[in-house]
């Protein structure tokens, strides 16, 4: 009887150490999850940078001796308008657009990029739709809004990675 | 008789101490081993933060920023120009971002490296040194420099990376 009794302790013992053992164990490895962070955590920065970077670009339209930025001709064209070099607004903005995307997000066969598409407009009405690839899976993407007078346009990027 | 029993019942507790003090000290020595191997893998993560936070600031800092050369007030626009500057100047900048390298290309990028001789014919500025090494974090920005158009000096803005290299800890 008293044999068995002292197995019965040695047994509890044994098992009060294991379980000690095993809260550590779950303490150091709640603490080393909490500790990864997660990639996709991080800021949109570089579409966000990129449209704004677009934005700023010089293209080919003049106006009033001075070559305008994308941000400027998205206006010209929206209105219609020819550029003083005698070029249609709405197709340098096409041409510039399209370049720049071709050139900063190569979607090839391996490469990072899956897929984008990017659309601007006018006052609400599209004046530009630029897509490339497979637009599914994971993306990132970053819109920016212009104001000029009384109008306003809106450009946005999603890229598919 | 008894005495035995004891001892044996002393021998075994004795046994098991030095059982658990063993399970204990190998746990530690495997966590302190993880730890150790993480030390590593965090330092090069905080330097890759560290470019991170740079690359997404470097352009408007005023060692790069347009400022008002180019019209209007433009966020995350580099000035070619004054960063060409710079670079006849890095010795004094070197050890100021702690990266190994700043890099700023000009999309669509033909990789000719920007000299005294070439510029502005060129689209590639490397600034701390012509040797990319390690790992690197980019940017897209506005990169604005002033061209001389018949005579005229007109502004040009082009869509452009910055690259900062940082060294992985071994």
């Amino acid at each position: 009887m008293n044999k068995n009794k002292n197995a019965q302790e040695e047994i509890m013992g044994f098992g009060i150490i294991l379980i000690v053992i095993a809260v550590i164990a779950l303490v150091f490895i709640s603490l080393s999850v909490n500790k990864n962070r997660n990639v996709n955590d991080e800021p949109n920065y570089e579409v966000n940078g990129f449209l704004s970077a677009l934005m700023e670009k010089t293209t080919t339209c003049e106006k009033n001796s001075n070559l305008l930025a994308v941000k400027d001709i998205i206006f010209e064209c929206g209105r219609n308008r020819i550029c003083a070099n005698g070029e249609n607004s709405c197709d340098v903005l096409n041409e510039t657009v399209t370049s720049a995307m071709d050139n900063s997000w190569k979607v090839e066969n391996g490469s990072l990029v899956k897929g984008y598409y990017l659309v601007v407009y006018y006052e609400g009405d599209l004046i530009i739709n630029e897509t490339r690839g497979v637009l599914d899976g994971e993306s990132r993407g970053a819109w920016q809004d212009y104001a000029k007078s009384a109008e306003e346009s809106q450009i946005i990027l999603e890229i598919f990675n | 008789m008894v005495n035995k029993s004891g001892q044996i019942k002393i021998q075994q507790m004795i046994f098991m101490i030095v059982a658990v003090f063993i399970l204990f000290v190998i746990i530690g020595l495997i966590a302190l081993s993880s730890k150790m191997s993480n030390l590593k893998k965090s330092a090069t993560e905080l330097e890759r933060e560290n470019a991170l936070s740079l690359v997404s600031k470097l352009a408007n800092s005023p060692e790069f920023y347009c400022g008002n050369s180019y019209g209007n007030q433009k966020s995350s626009c580099v000035d070619f120009d004054k960063a060409m500057a710079l670079k006849n100047k890095i010795e004094d900048y070197e050890k100021f971002w702690g990266v190994s390298n700043i890099e700023i290309r000009i999309i669509p990028n033909e990789n000719i490296l920007c000299t005294d001789d070439n510029y502005p014919n060129c689209d590639t500025l490397k600034l701390i040194s012509d040797e990319i090494t390690g790992n690197s974090v980019s940017n897209f920005v506005s990169v604005c420099y002033k061209e001389s158009n018949e005579g005229d000096i007109v502004n040009k803005c082009e869509i452009g990376q910055i690259i900062v290299s940082y060294e992985a800890v071994q």
